[in-house]
């Protein structure tokens, strides 16, 4: 065999494989977005109970007066929570929302305030590490399939910075989960929360003999930071569909690159086999000539 | 008249059904729903939740605290049970709970503050499966 067909041979073989990493991944990744979906399905009835719940206090109690819902005028130190993940290989997935926090940090020095950066996924810590931009806390190892209790570590760790005045407002970079082919990387705020949310949109259909126990401030404390761990919750979950569907994506397309890199190699390999015994007919052929001639003469 | 009842954690909705009856333990007190309840908003403790079916069976939960609202809307009254962790009686793990309960008292003892919870919410398992 050539040395030319040998080496193209070689590489069939080394893309044949790289093809069945990336098909197996992009399988892999097909079927935990079901189950990422089916996570944040399953945590909606929760979460729309308690903003229920939390409206119904709100519009019972004359006055709603909450740490949480204190709004700092300057804001002089503004948390960002970035959620990336922990793995690679998922095309533009953590590019994209680290650009966005970096616009938003950008912005946040604009107005000559000073960001504090909380990161999830070890792709974010690795990137802000990398940079020299200093993390006030991280957490990673759950990206894929987070936790209801990691959101609850994570929030109750923005709750106490809020509250002690670390931070003046929380916002979060994530990647909303739209469907299979549209993620968005955006930005939210999460603390202070807004009145109009507590309040809800105004029922004029508010019983008059509502009970409470204990009293209504007492559960609103204890209702307002699982309302703000909830939306941590769901920005992880909808995070970690993101990350799977750009998974998935992404390995969908490595394997049809290797579809088609297979075929222009396979040709090459065939041309250079068919070159090999062309040129032995020739050499066959020609060796033949010059006996004849040689007898004949 | 009865009672549409939902135990949902914010993983799962671990329970739903229509129930005669809704027992559950508040930070104040015990409470118990029955159709037609005025609208309420009780914060829970970690204990057991037992609910009444139509048939006159109980059924048995354990909540780990959380909260119970009750709303009623076009005449159905519906109870909302919000707990960070529930299970049905039939689905806790009893070694498991022992295993977290010894765990937690050791820790306890060492004067842990959340161990003290911990050991709560291991023995209301324990409670409600045995």
């Amino acid at each position: 065999m050539g040395a030319k067909l040998r080496v193209v041979r070689r590489r069939i073989r080394s893309v044949q494989s790289t093809k069945k990493i990336t098909r197996a991944m992009e399988l892999i990744a097909s079927s935990r977005i079901v189950k990422a979906q089916s996570r944040v399905e399953a945590s909606r009835p929760y979460a729309e109970q308690l903003t229920k719940a939390m409206e119904d206090v709100a519009s019972r109690s004359s006055s709603i007066d909450h740490p949480l819902l204190e709004h700092r005028e300057p804001a002089t130190k503004i948390g960002v929570l970035v959620i990336t993940s922990d793995r690679g290989l998922a095309g533009a997935y953590n590019a994209n929302v680290l650009k966005i926090a970096e616009q938003h940090l950008r912005e946040i020095r604009a107005r000559g305030s000073e960001p504090v950066l909380y990161v999830v996924g070890k792709k974010g810590v690795g990137y802000f590490r990398f940079r020299g931009v200093p993390m006030q806390d991280s957490w990673q190892g759950f990206s894929e399939v987070p936790p209801y209790d990691k959101a609850e570590v994570v929030g109750r760790q923005l709750i106490k910075d809020f509250a002690d005045e670390t931070i003046d407002e929380l916002h979060c970079a994530y990647t909303d989960f739209r469907s299979a082919f549209t993620l968005r990387a955006t930005s939210k705020r999460f603390l202070p929360i807004a009145p109009e949310e507590v309040t809800g949109t105004a029922r004029d259909t508010v019983p008059a003999e509502y009970l409470f126990e204990p009293e209504p401030a007492e559960i609103l404390e204890q209702l307002l930071p699982r309302y703000v761990i909830t939306k941590v919750y769901a920005a992880l979950l909808e995070s970690a569909a993101s990350e799977n569907a750009s998974r998935r994506r992404a390995m969908k397309a490595a394997t049809d690159n290797a579809d088609d890199l297979i075929k222009v190699l396979t040709r090459q390999a065939n041309r250079a086999r068919q070159d090999e015994i062309t040129t032995e007919i020739l050499e066959i052929v020609g060796g033949a000539e010059a006996l004849a001639s040689a007898k004949e003469g | 008249m009865t009672v549409e009842a939902h135990l949902v954690t914010p993983e799962r909705e671990v329970w739903t059904g229509d129930v005669q009856m809704l027992v559950a333990h508040g930070t104040e007190g015990m409470v118990g729903i029955l159709g037609g309840h005025a609208p309420l908003l009780v914060q829970l403790a970690i204990a057991p939740l037992r609910m009444q079916l139509e048939d006159g069976a109980w059924l048995v939960a354990v909540v780990d605290g959380g909260f119970l609202h009750v709303s009623s809307d076009e005449g159905v009254t519906r109870a909302d049970v919000l707990a960070s962790n529930a299970e049905l009686a039939d689905q806790i793990d009893v070694a498991a709970a022992r295993a977290r309960l010894e765990e937690a008292q050791a820790r306890a003892a060492a004067d842990d503050e959340l161990a003290a919870a911990e050991v709560a919410k291991a023995e209301a398992r324990i409670v409600v499966a045995g």
